[in-house]
């Protein structure tokens, strides 16, 4: 839930949303610390919080687990 | 997230993500950011492809991980014994079922053969197992176990063998299961299909018998009574009636056996009659045997007949006498038992309720293990040539399940044999009824008897000696016949004496007919089928208006007076009249 903690930013960033609990947090990690500060990482830990925290951002990938929490991702892409 | 930005790629992850989903779902949101073809882009989407890998990889692993804990909890919690070899067979793990079964620990079964359970030599089961693994073929089988102790337990078994993924056995997994109760189960009822088999074809060859023997001993009975008392011949006769009432007895142990002895039931108090049976017991057994009764306190009361709790004590106290030739010492105890789910799952498969225990426990020599599952079969016996006819227990075995109960039986060579009979308790008990013994009937008369009979030899020879006894018989050969011999008679028939099975009219029906035109003829029907198949003929009375062949001629002479004789009685009592020329005992 939230942004995940990022490094310094160098020129533009690839906006990328990650949907799913748990391990998804390593996950964010691993794309903050491999993504040398051009990935901006969101995350939700379920598609219903996706929808609601962040209305207005425009994402360029959304990585969203298969069995996301509380709405089926199919109706989260469908909205 | 698609109406907020159509260009935007979605990625679903799951344990295994296809790497070409994934490229696509890169470019295209490379593209959408405007970065194809740049060496930022191409870093970015390696930093991401490389993340998801990662991230699938550590899922996957954490899964295996998940499931060999599973795996190994399923396998260390199984009440199954697994057992796990390498290649050559040498134990490699156990489960704790298999150390809490078979005795031995981990520690000691490790590194051991498969054949660690079996017995030595090697039995062919287990031959046929190692036959199996070292052509690479699974076993399934049944297998005879021996414990750490020494004790054995079936196990239905299987031996798989695990291979590497160049097809190569690595391993054998062996699951044994213990199947020892249920094996206990299908035995029991096994013997119990097996012993119902022999009973009703014992029953039915004693039928046929029945009528049989009626014939011979009527005759001779009927010759012995026509020699002058000084003839060389009457003891030969005397040789046949013998003969032939040795042959009854027989044929009354087979009835019982087969559950087909007519009962008189009463609600009985075991404790009163053994301890009338015990008076009789120390005659039969000897001077050498002390015998001991231990009557149970409070004991509720069983529904049987005393003469066959009589034949049940007296053939297991014959059988302890004879387990006993030095002497020793016969217990008879009883008590209430409540058999409960938890004895059943113990013990056997009857039901549960309030039983009432007869044990009988003798300090003789026991049963050798292998004739335990024989001894209630009929004419199996282990005394020598002509000292056992082999129908003892079987008798006691028809007369307990006649009972609805159940006889168990322990036995140690040399330490001596308990038979526990379990008859079912009645829950509502009626005013104590005491066994009685019968009294004795004189059998002259002088009335008119209508005797129904289709075997003729039968019923001539119970006619003339009815006829002998001061009574005007009337016969007819069956039911139809005796209705016309009924309408043809002017005078009073006093008794109906009819067989109840006879081929066109059956005895009830017959009985049945004649009632509306002869109201004071009293019936006796006779038969030499069992009781239920007697009941199943018609409303019959067959505690007092019933004789079960075979009979002898006096017998049935007692029994027809008997009938007859209460008439008597009761009209002496209100006519005061003298008693007649042929009296019952009473009126002596």
């Amino acid at each position: 839930m939230g942004t995940v903690a990022q490094p310094e930013a160098i020129g533009a960033q690839l906006k990328l949303l990650l949907v799913g609990n748990g391990d998804f947090t390593y996950l964010g990690d691993l794309l903050v610390r491999s993504g040398d500060g051009r990935l901006q990482v969101d995350h939700a830990s379920s598609t219903s919080e996706a929808l609601a925290s962040f209305p207005d951002a425009a994402y360029d990938l959304l990585l969203c687990d298969y069995n996301p929490a509380m709405v089926p991702p199919a109706s989260c892409c469908a909205r | 997230m698609r109406r907020r930005n159509p260009a935007v790629s979605i990625v679903f992850l799951s344990d295994h993500v296809s790497k070409v989903a994934v490229e696509a779902a890169l470019q295209t949101s490379a593209r959408a950011f405007g970065m194809a073809g740049d060496h930022a882009a191409s870093s970015v989407a390696g930093a991401i492809r490389s993340s998801i890998d990662v991230y699938c990889k550590e899922k996957q692993r954490q899964k295996a991980e998940d499931m060999l804990r599973k795996l190994w909890s399923a396998v260390e919690q199984s009440d199954d014994l697994v057992i796990i070899t390498d290649r050559e067979g040498r134990t490699e793990y156990v489960n704790p079922a298999f150390e809490a079964l078979t005795g031995y620990s981990r520690e000691e079964a490790i590194g051991q053969s498969l054949l660690l359970l079996s017995d030595h030599p090697v039995p062919e089961s287990y031959q046929q197992v190692w036959q199996a693994i070292l052509s690479g073929n699974p076993f399934r089988g049944a297998v005879v176990n021996r414990k750490k102790d020494g004790q054995t337990f079936f196990a239905e078994k299987t031996v798989t063998p695990l291979r590497d993924s160049d097809g190569q056995i690595t391993n054998f997994i062996s699951t044994d299961r213990d199947i020892t109760e249920r094996r206990r189960l299908e035995a029991q009822l096994q013997q119990a299909t097996k012993m119902d088999a022999v009973g009703r074809l014992a029953g039915g060859v004693a039928h046929d018998f029945n009528n049989l023997l009626m014939v011979i001993s009527a005759y001779a009975e009927l010759m012995l009574d026509s020699l002058a008392s000084e003839h060389p011949l009457r003891r030969n006769v005397a040789e046949i009636m013998g003969a032939a009432r040795r042959a009854a007895d027989l044929t009354r142990q087979l009835l019982a056996f087969g559950r087909q002895q007519v009962q008189t039931l009463q609600q009985l108090d075991l404790n009163f009659v053994t301890r009338e049976i015990t008076q009789m017991l120390p005659r039969l057994l000897g001077e050498d045997i002390e015998l001991i009764f231990v009557p149970g306190p409070s004991l509720g009361k069983v529904q049987a007949d005393p003469g066959q709790i009589e034949q049940i004590v007296m053939n297991l106290a014959v059988n302890a006498r004879d387990a006993m030739p030095d002497g020793g010492k016969l217990t008879i105890e009883t008590a209430n038992v409540l058999v409960d789910d938890a004895y059943i799952q113990r013990h056997s498969i009857v039901p549960p309720g309030d039983y009432v225990l007869l044990a009988v426990t003798d300090s003789g020599a026991g049963i050798a293990t292998q004739h335990l599952s024989h001894i209630f079969e009929p004419f199996f016996t282990t005394k020598e040539e002509g000292k056992g006819t082999g129908l003892g227990l079987a008798t006691v075995y028809g007369i307990v399940k006649q009972n609805r109960g159940f006889v168990w039986v322990y036995s140690e060579p040399e330490l001596g044999t308990t038979f526990k009979i379990y008859l079912p308790r009645v829950q509502k008990e009626t005013a104590a009824v005491q066994s009685q013994k019968p009294i004795e009937t004189p059998f002259r008369g002088s009335e008119t008897l209508l005797l129904v009979e289709d075997e003729t030899a039968v019923r001539q020879s119970a006619s003339e000696f009815l006829f002998l006894n001061g009574y005007t018989v009337l016969e007819a050969g069956n039911g139809e016949d005796a209705v016309r011999v009924a309408k043809e008679h002017d005078g009073a028939i006093d008794l109906m004496i009819s067989d109840v099975v006879m081929p066109k009219m059956g005895g009830a029906k017959l009985a049945e007919l004649l009632a509306g035109a002869r109201p004071d003829m009293k019936v006796l029907f006779v038969s030499g089928y069992a009781e239920k198949t007697v009941l199943r003929h018609g409303a019959i009375d067959v505690t007092t208006r019933f004789l079960q062949k075979p009979f002898s001629l006096k017998m049935l002479a007692r029994k027809v007076r008997e009938v007859l004789g209460t008439e008597i009685l009761k009209a002496e009592i209100l006519d005061k009249k003298a008693c007649p020329a042929v009296v019952p005992a009473s009126c002596d």
